[in-house]
């Protein structure tokens, strides 16, 4: 038996083939710009910014003392 | 009679062994929800809420899943690539061993043994099972591909070829043993390490296992169904190599605050916020694709599932993202809120495409119809009642459950003690075992619509 042929061809519209959704794009690219900007605050060998620093500063806010 | 050709057997052959898994696995989540809530349904020693969680998540991402994706991906290569499959025996042998692997797997995590690692609980001598079965189906799948009767590539055959690879890579490193015993092995990497790899794992088999391979899905039966052509090729090749390149710099989220070192915490939460991008160049393709004519929500009973599906794709990764925030996961972590976010996942987006997937492919080789859109309406609307309670109930506690555990009084000591932010849990609990319930009964519809459709038709074809 002879298998059922899929046209790939049908499976994209043409006119748009090659779009990207302008928002999309400009969303995708600031993610990228946030992503940097993140990394270099949150990373301690940039900023000196640690977990445990963080952490001991917010419970002396508390002052529990 | 006509006889349906053999790669469609096979097709059927995958679909109905994950049908037998995915009602086991349902099931057993159902009565695993009630023991939270009701410890009498714990049942001796094999019917214990420890042993069951693990065989539900098991035979439902291993059973069900795999089983599920293994048959789908089979149909879907063999109209792409305009040629049957390259081994067809290999892929009927690779059935039953599947089924055996699944079994012994069941078998062995009733029985309590297991490795301690959260969705690679299986202990060596079943991994070694596993690694067989998948190597197996990669051979065909790849070796099909590779002798494709058509250039293209659709979007479709590149998210096969990505799960194929990845989750072998994921698999074979995370269950690398230390072998004691037939039934003991222990993790090679220890301590962080363990605890690293062992994210990279479980954050990824997510990724391979529950979104490549929906997403293959998703991509090539939305077009199928609706007739409509997806709105733009370059989008999805866009999206697919960014997620793939993205995904497995994330696991370290499911570490935040714990010794893992900060830049690598802070590494994988950048990546994990970027990869909202590329998975909403799905999103986005998939609406712009029915855009041009919304009534097919309406005409065409199966859009729905695929717009709904790819919705909560579009909300799963916009909720597991911001998970991965330091503060968020301060407030979620170890709550309630992580098995309704885990659920809104497999209950909506993967449950419905994958059936959706199923009624186009029995239709298909059976060369019929379904046999009542009705019902198949019925196990929709079920289906999605079930899981977005069963969600919406998880997040609410888990809420509360994680604002109750920070809460300080003003000498610095905790408001609530453990039991008391636990007892909250019960009623929501026992929302979601009502939930579950509806969920289940919504998938009692579609295993009946389903089974109803090949019995209809095999009856046409016999009537001719």
């Amino acid at each position: 038996m002879s298998i059922e042929e899929d046209d790939v061809e049908s499976l994209s519209r043409e006119d748009t083939a090659h779009k990207l959704p302008l928002l999309w794009v400009v969303f995708y690219l600031s993610l990228i710009v946030w992503g940097v900007y993140y990394y270099y605050s949150y990373t301690p060998a940039f900023t000196g910014w640690t977990q445990d620093k963080e952490l001991t500063e917010s419970l002396d806010k508390l002052n529990l003392n | 009679m006509k006889e349906i050709s053999i790669d469609s057997k096979i097709v059927m052959g995958y679909i109905y062994s994950s049908l037998f898994w995915g009602v086991i696995g349902l099931l057993l989540g159902l009565l695993i929800s009630v023991q939270m809530w009701a410890p009498a349904f714990n049942f001796g020693e094999f019917f214990t809420f420890g042993r069951l969680r693990t065989v539900h998540t098991n035979v439902l991402a291993y059973g069900l899943g795999i089983g599920a994706e293994m048959g789908v991906f089979y149909y879907i290569i063999t109209k792409l690539t305009k040629r049957s499959l390259i081994f067809p025996k290999l892929a009927i042998a690779n059935l039953i061993i599947f089924n055996i692997g699944i079994l012994a797997g069941t078998i062995t995590l009733f029985m309590g043994y297991t490795q301690s690692l959260e969705y690679a609980e299986f202990e060596w001598p079943i991994d070694i099972g596993v690694v067989i079965i998948w190597v197996l189906f990669a051979v065909n799948v790849i070796g099909t591909i590779a002798t494709r009767k058509e250039k293209h590539m659709y979007v479709s055959l590149w998210y096969i070829l990505v799960t194929v690879v990845a989750v072998a890579i994921l698999y074979i490193v995370n269950n690398l043993p230390v072998v004691v015993s037939l039934t003991k092995s222990y993790h090679i990497f220890s301590g962080l390490n363990s605890a690293n790899v062992q994210w990279w794992y479980g954050h990824n088999a997510v990724g391979f296992l529950f979104t490549t391979p929906i997403l293959a899905m998703f991509y090539y039966f939305l077009p199928k169904s609706t007739n409509m052509p997806i709105y733009s090729h370059r989008l999805s090749i866009i999206s697919f190599w960014s997620l793939v390149f993205m995904y497995l710099w994330t696991g370290a989220h499911h570490l935040v605050y714990s010794p893992v070192p900060d830049w690598l915490q802070t590494l994988s939460i950048v990546f994990t916020i970027a990869l909202i991008a590329p998975s909403w160049g799905s999103v986005v393709n998939g609406y712009m694709t029915v855009q041009p004519d919304w009534s097919k929500m309406n005409s065409q009973y199966l859009t729905k599932f695929f717009i709904l599906g790819i919705t909560f794709y579009g909300l799963q990764t916009l909720q597991g993202p911001s998970q991965g925030i330091r503060a968020i996961s301060s407030l979620i972590h170890f709550t309630d809120w992580v098995p309704g976010h885990v659920h809104m996942g497999t209950m909506g987006w993967v449950v419905l495409v994958t059936t959706a997937s199923m009624y186009y492919i029995v239709t298909k080789i059976y060369n019929t119809t379904i046999y009542s859109e009705k019902l198949a309406n019925t196990h929709f609307w079920l289906v999605l009642v079930g899981q977005v309670v069963f969600s919406i109930t998880m997040w609410i506690t888990g809420i509360r459950q994680g604002a109750m555990w920070k809460s300080y009084n003003d000498d610095g000591t905790l408001m609530y003690t453990f039991m008391e932010t636990l007892v909250g849990n019960y009623p929501y609990w026992q929302m979601r075992t009502v939930a579950g319930a509806v969920f289940i009964v919504g998938m009692l519809f579609f295993l009946f619509t389903l089974i109803m459709t090949v019995v209809k038709g095999k009856r046409e074809q016999s009537s001719k």
